[in-house]
């Protein structure tokens, strides 16, 4: 993928982003986490199969994070704080990088696929989403 | 490369790749020295209607991504349940170009 599309298309993905939290931001008054079944309205997964897939919380997760609640971020999505921070930092990096004509993100997209490559980080990395999944599914189901 | 080994291979790989590149691959494969026929044989290329399969089953988890090595986009999507299920349903028609272009530029260091 070469740099401007990789920059544009972050740029919306964290922009279209921002209009889902925001659009999600007032409807988390509650953050206490309990057994509840939401209505899976976007998530075509757990529309068409019924069940939860490795992401549900995440909406929750990173609005309790917008409005400061890091403990219950955690509870409803462990990498739900991970994104809160993407979306925070990458487009300023983005805006950085085209104003300076680097490719400091691009650099550091392409690491980051060569990490998650390696053998080893890989099987850890689905260790965990699994780990989440299953966590996932005893909440919803 | 001798011209029916050349033609054996696109008759076995021709629709790994778009249908444009296809004359393009072939010439400059005739021009492609001898040695290099056995790494071009072992290339891993990636068949887009698996890829199409496993984006209509599991597209929403992005496996289909992590399939033809777009590792970083791979995690974009399943964090974000299929992009938000629009990413999922615009990968449909996306995937099958985006996995001949992943083969295109696997065979790119062996055919210059």
């Amino acid at each position: 993928m070469n740099r401007n599309k990789l920059y544009l298309f972050v740029f919306f993905f964290c922009l279209t982003g921002y209009f889902w939290i925001g659009y999600h931001y007032n409807k988390a008054a509650d953050f206490s986490i309990k057994k509840e079944t939401t209505s899976f309205d976007f998530c075509l997964f757990s529309s068409l199969t019924g069940v939860p897939c490795p992401s549900c919380g995440m909406t929750r997760s990173v609005t309790s994070a917008a409005h400061g609640h890091w403990i219950s971020s955690l509870q409803w999505h462990p990498l739900g704080i991970l994104m809160f921070l993407a979306m925070l930092v990458f487009p300023p990096w983005i805006a950085w990088d085209v104003l300076r004509r680097k490719n400091t993100f691009l650099i550091f997209y392409q690491k980051t696929e060569k990490f998650f490559q390696q053998k080893p980080v890989a099987i850890v990395s689905i260790f965990v989403i699994l780990a989440i999944w299953v966590m996932n599914l005893f909440r919803y189901l | 490369m001798e011209e029916n080994k050349v033609d054996m291979f696109l008759m076995a790989n021709g629709k790994y790749f778009e249908s444009m590149q296809v004359p393009q691959i072939r010439d400059m494969l005739l021009r492609v020295d001898d040695s290099k026929w056995v790494m071009i044989q072992s290339l891993n290329l990636k068949n887009p209607t698996t890829s199409l399969i496993v984006s209509l089953l599991a597209g929403s988890l992005g496996i289909d991504r992590f399939m033809i090595g777009d590792t970083g986009l791979g995690i974009g999507k399943l964090l974000t349940c299929g992009g938000f299920g629009i990413w999922t349903i615009v990968d449909w028609f996306l995937i099958q170009g985006a996995t001949k272009k992943k083969n295109w530029e696997k065979i790119q260091p062996y055919i210059y």
